[in-house]
């Protein structure tokens, strides 16, 4: 009997450890808040056919908290991407109002599921919106790249959304995923995100991508390379301008 | 004809064996000369970058294991630092690894306070300095002029934006004349880092002893919380890469030991197994048995040092062969002090001792009758 | 001669492999100083064995030998010994191959005090008439010149008995003559006790006395001294 306590109690903080599927996604939801990041990026684009798209490079910067998330993309080099720039803003409601622009005069409205500069990125995955749903679900254990991950899958019904259902592997004690997969309403895989090397955070448990490839339904191939990131950026009071210019002249478009 | 001769004989009776003995010892001598050197190299290399720029000191964010710093706020604890005893100037640094031109690897861009003492030690080459904080251009390092193929008047693209090269200079540090150099403002908007450095380099007044400099230490550690000050050599021992470049050395001296003994104790083994019955003959003919270890202990250090001054040759010739290869251009500056030589010498000799212990034992301890019957 | 016992051996027996083969079973022989005695015997009657146990390579398992009053029981140092007093003469020669006569001469000395080596090396080559082949390399050399080294090399180190083990085994009987010849030449001159195995009955018939082996015993004991 002493020795069942015992082994009860051992098991104990075993059970404790390991948290549920909604508090996971809390953590997760939680571990992407930031009073400002900036990140700079090179991007590498390859067809099915195996042809590569130049190159190129993107700086992302945004803050994240509970009650708004916003996001900024700026292109950086060569010329077809310099100059031009994407904003986008989640509320707590969880949509996500995205806008492109050159001189942030002339902003127009884009879809927030729209690929950027023909690559597979896409700013509503930026968001990561399914850490707020409301159905998660733990499935088993995995190993990727040799690390362990549990995969916990979160589905939406909202119909204006073109995922309802992402499957993540997440490394909990690192609290980032390293592969995410995202599927459309008839459980047709939309992409596929796998990260490669890891950074620390300056919260040395934290980590994040350093190298991330992104595979869509398509057979498109993006390989995505953090090159140099500031976890304290300081954002600009006109970052995000062009959203408040986007939502003066549309009211009341998404 | 003395002992040295005689071992140097039974040697050269089985060259192909010998021979092969000493290429397998020279390859991990060399293996082990060539990392080392270039670990020793890179480190010296930032701290002779540091040395030469005349800094005491550096004070930087408590690094995480990237290999830079990440930047912060200079104005945040810059005016703090001055007010500290004999603190002559801070200065800011940012530094980034960078792409500047498509065909060449990355390279460091360094962001300079404009007029500060950093510049003082560089030696303007070609062209010109920069004229104010704010002029877009960059000052091109001797090394990178030729691996960017850029010279005084050309423009490179760096992030998007076009840069004037103004000056080609030369610093005593590799590291220097690898980098592209500007001044911090523009580095600052460059990277869209306002006011943000990744270091902030501290120099002393002439009176300042190293007490002050442990004072200094202990005042940023007390009164700034998350930095660190420490010596460019503290910075460059912390540095993620140096760390790696020298525990991969350190690996390698363990492998090329272990390798160079078994590969040593294998053929002194296997010789003395062939030459039982000379062993034999010997002891028969009156010779000690201490004679018998100092003749197999001759022969393994004669294998493992001239296994060792081929290696030093083979890998000074390798790490120098790097240095010139265009992908490390810059990178290494390998270092080949005399006691880092003699070192490697004691490690081949440490071979021999090690490889060659068992094997003299062994042949010492055979018994005369029974090694004559050895067929 | 006849009343100074050089080598004693009381009642030794000798066990090889580890108690499994039997190669002397209680011999008892007495060697007079400046003696030149032949053993002689089948194969595997004990001839080399009891060789090796005089020249102190192998520890008789039971029994004592004596050299003039020391009991091997008693030596410390066995190659001092050995490197003092004996020295080796084999049927197969066994020089190295890589050194030259001269060398080879002087290889017992090695790890030795002392100097003259060299001269005496030399000297020695010179009185057994291999002065031209000095520096001659053994597989340029005929299998009596080779003995001849081989013999110069056991003189090295000026020892009082020559152990020889079919020292004319391996030559035709020309050449086992002259180094016969040679042998007991050189024997004489210094005063030295030679025990030669053998089983030439030419050979053995120069001896001052022959010991007859069989099963690891002394079955006969004949000549001058007996």
């Amino acid at each position: 009997m002493k020795r069942l306590l015992v082994l009860l109690m051992c098991f104990a903080p075993l059970c404790h450890a390991a948290p549920g599927a909604d508090e996971l996604a809390g953590l997760m939801q939680q571990a992407k808040s930031t009073s400002g990041f900036s990140a700079r990026m090179n991007v590498l684009v390859t067809r099915p056919d195996g042809a590569h798209g130049t190159p190129f490079k993107i700086a992302v910067i945004g803050r994240f908290r509970a009650d708004k998330q916003q996001l900024r993309i700026n292109g950086i080099s060569p010329d077809s991407v310099r100059g031009r720039f994407f904003a986008a803003e989640s509320a707590r409601a969880g949509e996500i109002r995205a806008v492109s622009y050159r001189t942030p005069d002339k902003v127009s409205g884009v879809d927030s599921d729209a690929h950027l500069f023909d690559s597979s990125l896409v700013l509503w995955d930026m968001f990561s919106p399914w850490w707020n749903w409301r159905r998660q679900a733990l499935l088993a254990g995995e190993r990727i790249n040799g690390r362990e991950c549990v995969t916990i899958r979160s589905s939406t019904d909202v119909k204006n959304s073109t995922v309802r259902e992402v499957e993540s592997c997440v490394d909990v004690s690192a609290r980032l995923s390293l592969r995410t997969r995202l599927y459309d309403a008839h459980h047709a895989l939309l992409r596929t995100l796998v990260v490669g090397k890891t950074i620390q955070k300056a919260d040395p448990s934290m980590q994040a991508a350093k190298k991330l490839t992104i595979t869509d339904a398509e057979g498109v191939v993006t390989q995505v390379e953090v090159y140099s990131g500031d976890e304290q950026y300081q954002i600009a009071d006109d970052a995000f301008a062009a959203l408040d210019a986007d939502r003066d002249q549309k009211p009341g478009e998404r | 004809m003395n002992l040295f001769r005689f071992a140097l004989d039974n040697l050269y009776r089985r060259p192909a064996r010998s021979g092969l003995t000493v290429s397998a010892i020279s390859l991990g001598i060399a293996a082990v000369v060539a990392l080392t050197s270039i670990a020793w190299g890179f480190e010296a290399s930032w701290q002779k970058a540091n040395d030469a720029r005349g800094t005491d000191l550096i004070v930087t964010r408590i690094a995480s294991q990237n290999s830079m710093p990440s930047p912060f706020l200079a104005a945040k604890v810059q005016d703090a630092l001055g007010r500290l005893p004999h603190v002559k100037e801070v200065v800011g640094l940012l530094s980034e690894m960078l792409t500047v031109s498509e065909e060449a690897p990355p390279a460091f861009v360094f962001g300079w306070v404009y007029g500060s003492y950093l510049w003082d030690h560089l030696r303007l080459i070609d062209g010109r300095w920069p004229a104010d904080s704010d002029e877009p251009v960059v000052m091109v390092g001797s090394l990178a002029s030729e691996i960017l193929h850029r010279k005084t008047g050309d423009q490179v693209e760096i992030e998007g934006q076009v840069f004037k090269v103004a000056g080609i200079f030369e610093s005593s540090a590799v590291v220097e004349n690898g980098a592209v150099i500007m001044t911090l403002n523009r580095a600052q908007a460059l990277t869209d880092k306002p006011g943000k450095v990744n270091f902030l380099n501290i120099k002393l007044d002439a009176g300042a002893s190293e007490a002050d400099l442990a004072y200094i230490k202990d005042q940023v550690k007390k009164t700034m919380p998350g930095f660190l000050a420490i010596t460019s050599g503290e910075l460059v021992g912390n540095n993620a890469i140096v760390r790696i470049s020298k525990a991969m050395s350190n690996a390698t001296i363990l492998i090329a030991t272990l390798v160079g003994a078994l590969v040593v104790f294998n053929t002194m083994l296997m010789s003395i197994n062939e030459r039982t019955r000379e062993i034999g003959i010997l002891l028969a003919l009156g010779w000690q048995r201490a004679t018998i270890i100092k003749l197999v202990f001759t022969e393994a250090m004669l294998l493992s040092l001239l296994g060792g001054l081929l290696g030093i040759l083979l890998g000074a010739g390798l790490a120098v062969g790097l240095e010139h290869l265009e992908l490390m251009r810059g990178k290494i500056d390998a270092i080949f002090s005399i006691p880092f030589l003699f070192a490697v010498l004691g490690l081949s000799v440490l071979l021999g001792i090690f490889g060659g212990l068992y094997p003299a034992l062994k042949a010492s301890r055979l018994l005369p009758s029974a090694a004559l019957r050895h067929e | 001669m006849a009343n100074n016992p050089l080598i004693r051996i009381n009642g030794i027996t000798l066990y090889f492999d580890g108690g499994q083969t039997r190669a002397l079973n209680g011999v008892d022989l007495t060697i007079q100083e400046g003696e030149f005695v032949a053993i002689v015997g089948a194969s595997g009657s004990g001839k080399s064995s009891l060789l090796n146990v005089i020249g102190t390579l192998d520890t008789p398992t039971d029994g004592e030998i004596y050299f003039r009053d020391q009991a091997y029981s008693t030596i410390r140092d066995a190659s001092l010994f050995r490197r003092e007093n004996f020295g080796f003469i084999f049927q197969g020669f066994h020089l190295i191959p890589t050194l030259s006569a001269l060398d080879n001469v002087i290889v017992p000395t090695i790890g030795c005090e002392g100097r003259g080596y060299q001269a005496r090396a030399q000297a020695l080559l010179s009185s057994l008439g291999l002065q031209d082949r000095l520096n001659h390399f053994p597989g340029k050399l005929s299998g009596g010149e080779r003995q001849r080294v081989a013999i110069a090399r056991s003189l090295i180190n000026r020892p009082r008995v020559i152990l020889a083990d079919e020292p004319t085994g391996s030559l035709d009987s020309a050449n086992a003559q002259q180094v016969l010849d040679l042998l007991t030449q050189v024997v004489r001159e210094q005063g030295l006790t030679l025990i030669m195995v053998t089983h030439d009955a030419s050979v053995s018939a120069r001896a001052d006395r022959i010991v007859h082996m069989r099963d690891g015993r002394v079955e006969q004991n004949l000549g001058a001294a007996a």
